[in-house]
């Protein structure tokens, strides 16, 4: 458990960088556009070209997207690393985690209809 | 907004990130009525910012605890599977479940866990020798003892049915679950408050990423708010975990009553229909 405790905090360290930096040139842009901060995110089926065409909006919003998916990076690690180890049932207990917080939003939206 | 409201921001986020790592709580306990009552972010902006700002503050202090191995994996995974169960039956029954009696329950069983936490169970010496039939024992090295804690978590079956329960009230009530993981884990399985608070700060960053995505699809993370926040946040987590591992662990619990003390009356007065600034 040890080395994969190395190996995730090796993870979650990488992934806050690139999110500060990304964030900080999105925050910087944005700043520099019209001295304020976006008040709304950029949609999912916009995100793509926008963020080729630079727009510090798109940089922002997927800076805020892409940390939000880093607890998953770390569940997706903890399978990977566990299987190949043959620790099956650590791996199983990540994946079991995956599938219940991936199914807690879904729970969430049919509780708001 | 204004930029001086943005800097506010920034530092609320800052000190409820250093207090939530050193805790193994997410923050938002602290980021939520002080944005709204005091900074005129509307609620649901400032619970949006506040969760994306526990994932901030569990990958920033986690990364800290996981290098010093303070973080017991393979017991966060176990709690997991069992909050985030408990946690979808509590948001499927929100719209039927009357809430107030909820937060009535809710509010007493936290003042049970301060009680708890308040007694000397919770501050003995951690069970080294005997059967660990999950594998889920636990040592690592504490700077502030100078001296490696070790620890077999006792009650596993108990503690994650009470994990599930404490997931079934924070998906109830739209909170996140460290402020009852935590004491679950210290008082009930006896995992030394370091241990419990640090397992903690890895967990609740993946309690929340559901609702996370679910906010910034009905649009309610707004970057003004947002982006100072992640940044504070994340400052504050470097701090805190940095703390929390020489911070001894009697004033870790302290500061964890006092949290839960204000939790529960909050809750309770909600119960009795007095309006709590900020509160949700």
């Amino acid at each position: 458990m040890g080395h994969l405790s190395n190996r995730l905090a090796r993870l979650y360290r990488f992934w806050l960088a690139i999110v500060l930096v990304v964030l900080a040139v999105g925050t910087a842009l944005d700043l520099i556009e019209d001295r304020q901060l976006e008040t709304q995110t950029v949609p999912l089926s916009g995100l793509v070209s926008r963020l080729t065409a630079g727009d510090p909006a798109a940089l922002e919003t997927a800076a805020l997207l892409v940390v939000t998916l880093g607890p998953v990076a770390g569940l997706v690690l903890i399978i990977a690393s566990c299987a190949r180890s043959g620790d099956r049932r650590t791996a199983l207990l990540a994946f079991t985690v995956l599938v219940v917080v991936a199914a807690l939003p879904v729970a969430r939206s049919f509780a708001e209809r | 907004m204004s930029h001086l409201a943005e800097l506010a921001v920034l530092i609320v986020a800052a000190l409820s990130g250093t207090l939530g790592a050193m805790l193994g709580l997410g923050g938002g306990v602290f980021m939520v009525p002080i944005f709204s009552a005091f900074l005129g972010v509307p609620i649901k902006t400032a619970i949006a910012a506040s969760a994306l700002a526990v994932i901030v503050n569990s990958l920033g202090g986690a990364s800290v605890y996981l290098k010093h191995r303070m973080v017991n994996i393979r017991l966060a995974l176990v709690l997991l599977i069992a909050t985030t169960l408990g946690a979808i039956a509590g948001a499927v029954l929100v719209s039927i479940a009357p809430v107030d009696v909820l937060r009535l329950v809710f509010a007493l069983a936290l003042y049970g866990m301060i009680a708890l936490l308040s007694s000397r169970r919770a501050s003995s010496d951690p069970i080294t020798s005997g059967a660990d039939r999950q594998s889920l024992g636990g040592a690592f090295y504490d700077p502030a003892a100078g001296t490696v804690v070790r620890y077999i978590p006792q009650r596993v079956a108990l503690g994650t049915a009470a994990s599930t329960f404490a997931g079934f009230l924070s998906g109830l009530l739209g909170v996140g679950g460290g402020f009852m993981q935590v004491p679950l884990m210290n008082t009930l399985m006896r995992v030394p408050v370091k241990a419990a608070a640090a397992t903690s700060a890895y967990m609740i960053g993946v309690t929340v990423v559901g609702s996370v995505l679910l906010y910034y699809a009905n649009d309610l993370l707004v970057p003004q708010v947002a982006v100072p926040s992640v940044i504070g946040v994340f400052l504050g987590s470097q701090i805190g975990s940095r703390l929390g591992r020489h911070v001894r662990g009697l004033w870790l619990r302290r500061i964890l009553i006092l949290i839960l003390l204000y939790l529960a009356t909050t809750l309770l007065l909600q119960a009795l229909g007095v309006t709590v600034p900020g509160a949700r």
